[in-house]
């Protein structure tokens, strides 16, 4: 299942499922309200499809950068600043193992997440601590916001 | 032509001299070339059999596993993740682990109308669904 997350600036989760392959076809796109549990469908005629994919922070508020590299069964990531470069992720699978392309930063820059090839969505922290698994049976999709909402707004 | 005959058989009989010098080198440079093909076959051998071990050594190398922050949450990553599972609901969790729930699966319109594939490829953001 091919699905696009984005957390809304209202809180909201944004999920829009693409067309699936006829020309033109916008999908369908729902509203999330995580507060209330409410789902609003949004007209096809509304879906505003530059608005559907949420970026990655590949870069943090210091300038540094985040760089995933996969080869032979060994997924890296490393953090490129000003002061040089450091290694967080250093992991090594079987030949198929891989990290995926795009890391980012937390919001708040304590953390980064990234995935692999068996699924998970991953946490390290900057100073390259042990990754440990936030989510596994990971879909296409993910995306984070930085508020508490399964603390402060759990329905 | 006596003579001539002479001279082919005394040239014959120098050239016999000759060969009869070379006999005391020629076998030993025979039997060099078994023993370079045998080296250049066991040397052959023992790369192959390295790459075939380094090949069972990657393809046997078990997945990484990390520790899970649903066993032992961290409360000092904040923020919660939104994520689509395998079966096509969207989960949300708490960045330090804690707690987890499913909170919306896609209809039936929007799952039929999705690409979809039990299979799995690594992209751009993760594991997604290979296009059939």
């Amino acid at each position: 299942m091919n699905a696009e997350l984005v957390w809304l600036p209202d809180g909201r989760l944004q999920v829009t499922v693409p067309g699936g392959g006829d020309a033109g076809a916008k999908g369908s796109q729902r509203i999330y309200d995580i507060v209330s549990g409410k789902v609003e469908t949004v007209p096809a005629a509304d879906i505003d499809l530059e608005t559907t994919t949420w970026s990655p922070r590949a870069v943090n508020g210091d300038g540094e950068r985040l760089t995933a590299t996969s080869k032979g069964g060994h997924g890296t990531v490393v953090v490129t600043g000003d002061s040089g470069s450091r290694t967080v992720f250093d992991e090594k699978g079987g030949s198929q193992y891989s990290v995926g392309d795009e890391p980012s930063w937390s919001p708040d820059d304590a953390f980064i997440l990234l995935t692999d090839s068996s699924a998970r969505l991953l946490v390290v922290t900057p100073d390259g601590g042990k990754a440990r698994v936030l989510a596994e049976e990971l879909g296409n999709g993910w995306a984070i916001t930085d508020r508490d909402l399964l603390v402060t707004g759990d329905p | 032509m006596n003579v001539a005959v002479g001279q082919v058989e005394s040239t014959m009989s120098a050239e016999a001299s000759e060969v009869g010098d070379v006999p005391a080198s020629a076998p030993v440079r025979r039997r060099r070339w078994p023993r370079v093909i045998g080296a250049v076959t066991v040397v052959g051998l023992g790369f192959a059999a390295w790459i075939a071990f380094e090949v069972f050594v990657d393809e046997s190398r078990p997945v990484p596993s990390f520790p899970s922050l649903a066993d032992r949450p961290d409360r000092s990553l904040q923020g919660t993740v939104a994520y689509t599972d395998l079966k096509g609901c969207v989960r949300l969790v708490a960045a330090g682990g804690t707690p987890s729930k499913e909170v919306y699966c896609l209809p039936p319109e929007d799952m039929s109308k999705a690409p979809h594939s039990t299979r799995i490829r690594h992209s751009r953001r993760g594991p997604r669904p290979h296009p059939s």
